[in-house]
């Protein structure tokens, strides 16, 4: 794909994004979405960050992490704390810049994590990483500026629908330019065959470091959006089970695609809202879903699959058009190749 | 000083209780990994499983006019079935599978345990009734609960037991050549599939046995009770070098008696953050465990 | 003529058994050498020593620098520092990126010869538009080398056998290279392949003006191509010289047959 065309897609995506805003803004404007459901859509944008950034270190990069939640927590803490700290900073710096402070502690703690974990091979990465999230829900539980037991309380409701659309947007189609660079290329090559990918000149410990921290650091910017959400923490809220809900959402959306990622993580963060006698079996039915996804489908629904704005209008504008068919059909192969490249 | 020499001795037998239950978990553990290469995630689930069939087979035990202790044989014969049940449903078609998608689906029967019995149950905990009388055995100046004692003692013959049943009968020669090379095993007429089978169900019932020592100490079930024991357990398999079944008992043993020291002697609040340190360090120094030896990837 | 590889007295132990003793070697630039020996023979460890994917118990490795062609140590070096040394290789039992395109398992051997930043991958600087098109210019010229231009976009795992093999070198090719180690490259192929692929090894030596060293365990095949062949048994060189000279040495053929 040259840069012509990913102007095209550029510019096309960017719309796409800005028509998704505008029918929220309108739907929020005449009232057709309750503050319940803002709240329920908050929430999907949450999930849905948390769940691309899992997706980066387990997805892409192969290595199964289950203390994601742990890193949100010091990201909602951290941003919390700042925001709580420094109430006569306008509302939208104070909640970005809690933001970025979340996701640079959480990050920190990423790098502190992942450095000696990430010389370990599959299980036991999973293993420490899921020890290191009880260890950081221990410590908050313990120590007095976290609110200790009783939890954060009076955080304000700064993450309005709004601001978590632009975050997620954004954070997707960032993430999404990595993994279409030669950085991506390397997270993945680490994950297809470590030996081959040392011996293609990819530095492993570079790598896997880079992509742990950054989707822990991610994980932090969805745990400050959080805090400004429910307003109220308590460690309870970033247990071991949060992190597998995040895995679950993962695993069925496919492991190493954002599109998957994101349907996943929307319709199960709606699914429970809308049925709620689901909610009382919705953790048996996705222990289910998980065992039968990896005995029938281990890639995921979608696989590596993923959504392109571009090629849906190229095959609309060919079934639109049968003359103009016949000229697109020269360029179809550079098409499907650009689908595989990217929408970005 | 003889106080302290004292309570160090009753700290130290704690750390045995603990530690005893610890390794019969870690056994479950190993030997799984051992001959599947699977971290069972939910093998510490069984401790929740072998408590709630404890609790509904008490009263039918007693109305019968049995001991309740024999709560032991339930717990042994569900565990051991739902041990195979899993793997034949969950783990068995995927054995070829990447190791990601085996933990995967470990993670899903551990949730699907839990949950299930959450719904049968409640997910508020119920109390586990008495089975051992309360008086502490005295032993020169040092008071004993039965439990305690009990515990160890029944740890020890279980491991003994264990031992020799894996170097002397046939199942357990099968289940070490398994391990080795179940390909070659294979060719030398044995069966792998009843071989894996017969590992999860003892695995499993050395499980059940643990719930039940563990809940006569800590007497409340909730369906969340054995995913820290269960982890626990774990770091105690790791630690001693996970597949290797002496090392399971040397790792649970340690473990305990290190958390129990944690507890008397430092805070019993960092006594969690103790056992995932000691893992760190493990397997940061020598990730084969103590009794392990390094193994390379081959290129 | 320079030396670009050495090797001095290497030996490894794996838990008391020698796979590798004292062994020694030499290839100047350009060369083609051949590296055979019997199943068994410690050749595939020779290859883990001299790409840092095991260290040698003891000896020393030297690899010539890109420019001055004077030798610098690279024992204890990792294997992605080896290969930017020079130093690349394929494996006997094919690694491929399998679920990558042809095409982008060419471009991840390009990365360390690649240098824009994260941050113009973020937001697609001028850098980046660049050496990625560089990338893949260089990477459709390395597939047409090996006739796969056309495949660029499938799936390296549904490739058949023999193109996997060839994607290989194609991505070993990639990192540039001034020594190229191929291990039993023609391993699964059928007659007329492994003639068909002897000569491209031939002609990529001759146009990337690259040293190989060449595992074979069917001695008949590297006669043809290589200039020198090492003859390894139990670890050991046995024999060292030309085709010609190898293949009448007692040793060798005792090896060979188990005399």
């Amino acid at each position: 794909m040259d840069r012509k065309q990913h102007f095209k897609a550029c510019t096309l995506n960017t719309a796409g994004v800005l028509a998704l805003f505008a029918l929220l803004a309108l739907l929020i404007h005449f009232d057709v979405l309750s503050r319940y459901h803002q709240g329920i859509l908050v929430l999907v944008g949450i999930n849905i960050i948390l769940t691309v950034s899992l997706n980066l270190a387990t997805g892409f990069l192969g290595q199964l992490a289950l203390g994601h939640a742990g890193f949100m927590s010091v990201g909602a803490y951290t941003a919390a704390i700042f925001t709580k700290a420094f109430p006569d900073i306008p509302e939208l710096p104070r909640l970005l810049i809690g933001l970025l402070l979340g996701a640079l502690l959480a990050g920190i703690f990423g790098l502190i994590v992942g450095i000696p974990a990430l010389r370990l091979k599959g299980d036991y990465l999973a293993i420490i990483t899921l020890g290191f999230g009880e260890i950081i829900r221990v410590v908050i539980e313990n120590i007095s500026i976290t609110g200790g037991a009783q939890g954060l309380r009076g955080i304000k409701k700064l993450s309005t629908p709004y601001v978590v659309f632009w975050v997620t947007v954004i954070i997707v189609a960032l993430l999404y330019c990595l993994i279409r660079s030669r950085h991506g290329r390397a997270i993945m090559a680490i994950r297809e065959d470590e030996i081959a990918a040392e011996s293609s000149g990819i530095n492993l410990t570079y790598y896997r470091t880079f992509a742990f921290t950054i989707s822990a650091m991610l994980a932090g910017v969805a745990g400050g959006l959080y805090a400004h959400h429910i307003s109220i923490l308590g460690a309870s809220n970033f247990g071991f089970m949060r992190s597998v809900e995040i895995v679950v959402m993962v695993v069925l959306g496919g492991m190493g695609s954002f599109t998957g990622s994101i349907l996943s993580a929307a319709t199960l963060t709606i699914l429970p809202e809308a049925l709620r006698s689901f909610s009382t079996y919705r953790m048996l039915i996705y222990s289910i879903a998980l065992v039968a996804m990896m005995i029938f489908k281990p890639s995921g629904l979608l696989g590596t699959y993923e959504f392109s704005l571009t090629r849906v209008l190229q095959k609309a504008g060919r079934l639109f058009s049968g003359k103009k068919a016949q000229e697109a059909k020269a360029p179809v192969p550079e098409a499907a190749a650009s689908g595989k490249e990217g929408k970005a | 000083m003889m106080d302290q020499l004292l309570d160090l001795t009753r700290q130290l037998l704690n750390g045995l209780q603990v530690g005893s239950i610890y390794a019969l978990v870690a056994l479950g553990y190993t030997m799984v990994y051992g001959i599947v290469k699977l971290i069972n995630f939910a093998h510490g689930d069984f401790i929740m499983v072998g408590g709630y069939v404890s609790i509904v087979a008490i009263p039918m035990l007693v109305s019968n006019g049995l001991p309740a202790w024999l709560c032991v044989v339930a717990a042994v014969a569900v565990c051991s079935i739902i041990g195979v049940v899993s793997e034949r449903a969950a783990y068995k078609p995927l054995r070829e599978a990447p190791r990601i998608s085996a933990l995967i689906t470990a993670i899903g029967v551990s949730l699907f345990l839990q949950n299930l019995f959450m719904i049968i149950f409640t997910p508020n905990g119920m109390p586990f009734p008495n089975l051992f009388d309360k008086t502490p055995i005295i032993l020169g100046k040092i008071q004993v609960s039965k439990v305690t004692l009990i515990t160890i003692v029944v740890s020890i013959l279980l491991m003994v037991g264990l031992n020799l049943f894996v170097k002397r009968t046939r199942v357990g020669k099968a289940m070490r050549a398994v391990s080795e090379d179940a390909g070659a095993a294979r060719l030398m007429g044995i069966s792998v599939n009843a071989t894996i089978s017969a590992t999860f169900a003892i695995g499993s019932g050395l499980a059940a046995v643990a719930s039940v020592l563990y809940c006569s100490s800590y007497p409340l079930v909730d369906p969340n009770i054995g995913s820290m024991l269960g982890l626990k357990a774990f770091v105690a398999a790791v630690l001693g070098g996970i597949g290797i079944i002496p090392g399971a008992m040397l790792g649970g043993l340690a473990l305990g008696i290190a958390e129990s020291l944690t507890k008397a002697y430092i805070s019993s609040k960092v006594a969690d953050a103790v056992v995932f340190g000691i893992l760190v360090v493990v397997l940061l120094v020598k990730p084969s465990g103590i009794l392990g030896k390094n193994v390379g990837e081959k290129v | 003529m320079a030396a670009i590889l050495k090797a001095e007295e290497i030996s490894v132990v794996f838990g008391g058994l020698r796979a590798v003793d004292h062994f020694n070697i030499e290839i100047g630039e350009g060369e083609l050498v051949g590296l055979i020996g019997p199943n068994g023979a410690g050749k595939t460890t020779v290859f883990n020593l001299l790409t840092g994917v095991y260290q040698p118990t003891e000896g020393k490795i030297f690899l010539a620098d890109r420019a001055g062609h004077k030798l610098q140590e690279i024992t204890g070096k990792k294997p992605h520092q080896i290969v930017k040394a020079g130093a690349a290789r394929t494996f006997q039992n094919i690694r491929l990126f399998k679920q990558l395109t042809v095409l982008d398992n060419v471009k991840v051997a390009f990365n360390q010869n690649m240098s824009y930043s994260i941050v113009s991958a973020l937001v697609r600087g001028p850098k980046y538009w660049k050496e990625e098109r560089e990338a893949e210019e260089k990477a459709m010229e390395l597939l047409g080398v090996f006739g796969m231009e056309g495949l660029r976009d499938h799936i390296a795992d549904n490739l058949p056998y023999g193109q996997q093999r060839k994607l290989e070198i194609a991505r070993a090719l990639a990192t540039s290279p001034t020594l190229l180690l191929l291990d039993e490259p023609a391993a699964g192929m059928n007659p007329t392949e492994t003639a068909e692929l002897m000569e491209t090894i031939s002609l990529i030596r001759n146009r990337f003006k690259i040293a190989i060293l060449l595992i074979e365990h069917d001695m008949s095949l590297v006669m043809g191509i290589c200039e020198r062949v090492l003859v390894l048994d139990y670890g050991h060189v046995i024999a060292f010289g030309t085709p010609k000279e190898v293949t009448s040495d007692p040793r060798v053929i005792e090896a060979y047959l188990g005399e």
